[in-house]
């Protein structure tokens, strides 16, 4: 139990939210070079999805992507 | 023939007025010519590298994201997109049958170059009574390190050329040169 909660507590804090609002422009620019590829990739991930949903969530990352 | 040409410092409108890209509104001027064409002239595909292609493509949205690269790297400054135009006659394609798609395909490949260096791009194809016409809409500062790119060095002009080349070769079955595309930077 004691590890189970420990591993929790580390996954947890091994998990950053992605911070979509006003950052450091240096912050900012770390982000656009992994948003440049992300958005490619995703790009070309969609046409090979066939399923609405796995579709809908591309497309809903892809619009979460668009914002930062 | 296959030709990769540049207009990267201006051009001369009809009405006289000169478009320079360097200011805004010039990129979305050059961004929404590419994405819906003009009076004239309408694009038969539009895609792009590294830029918001999904629920649709809209020229403001993919002007803003390259506004956006400009205004956090700081580099608002001197040319700020670049038009690059590739023109391919219609006797290279060996199958006048297959030669939309093909025409879709290289452009698509081509693209590739930019992505691979760094940089995003839009473009369209333009048909014309005996060619082909593959606009591309470059912005001049990368995502990945906020690098400006060099327009004016004729090695640069030469590496696209013989790329173009061995994309069309490669796509139409009449293979004429050999590029390697892992000697870009962010292959």
């Amino acid at each position: 139990m004691i590890n189970k909660e420990k591993s929790k507590e580390l996954m947890e804090k091994s998990i950053k939210e992605i911070n979509s609002r006003a950052t450091s422009r240096r912050q900012s620019q770390r982000n656009a070079a992994h948003i440049f590829q992300m958005k490619e990739y995703i790009n070309r991930l969609i046409p090979f999805v066939h399923e609405e949903e796995g579709k809908e969530i591309l497309v809903k990352i892809l619009e979460e992507a668009a914002k930062l | 023939m296959i030709e990769i040409n540049r207009i990267s410092t201006k051009a001369v409108r009809k009405d006289g007025l000169q478009l320079h890209y360097r200011q805004e509104e010039d990129i979305y001027r050059l961004v929404h010519y590419i994405v819906n064409g003009n009076m004239w002239e309408a694009p038969i595909y539009v895609w792009g590298k590294g830029i918001t292609l999904y629920p649709h493509i809209f020229a403001e949205q993919i002007a803003a994201e390259m506004l956006y690269i400009q205004q956090i790297y700081q580099k608002c400054r001197g040319l700020r997109i670049r038009h690059e135009f590739a023109y391919i006659t219609k006797d290279e394609f060996p199958d006048q049958n297959q030669r939309r798609l093909q025409i879709c395909q290289i452009a698509d490949w081509y693209g590739d170059y930019y992505f691979y260096s760094g940089f995003q791009c839009v473009y369209g194809v333009f048909e014309s009574v005996d060619r082909y016409i593959i606009r591309y809409a470059i912005n001049t500062v990368s995502p990945m390190d906020g690098a400006k790119y060099m327009y004016n060095e004729n090695e640069i002009l030469a590496m696209e050329q013989s790329c173009l080349e061995y994309v069309v070769g490669e796509v139409t079955g009449r293979k004429k040169r050999w590029f390697d595309f892992r000697r870009l930077e962010y292959y």
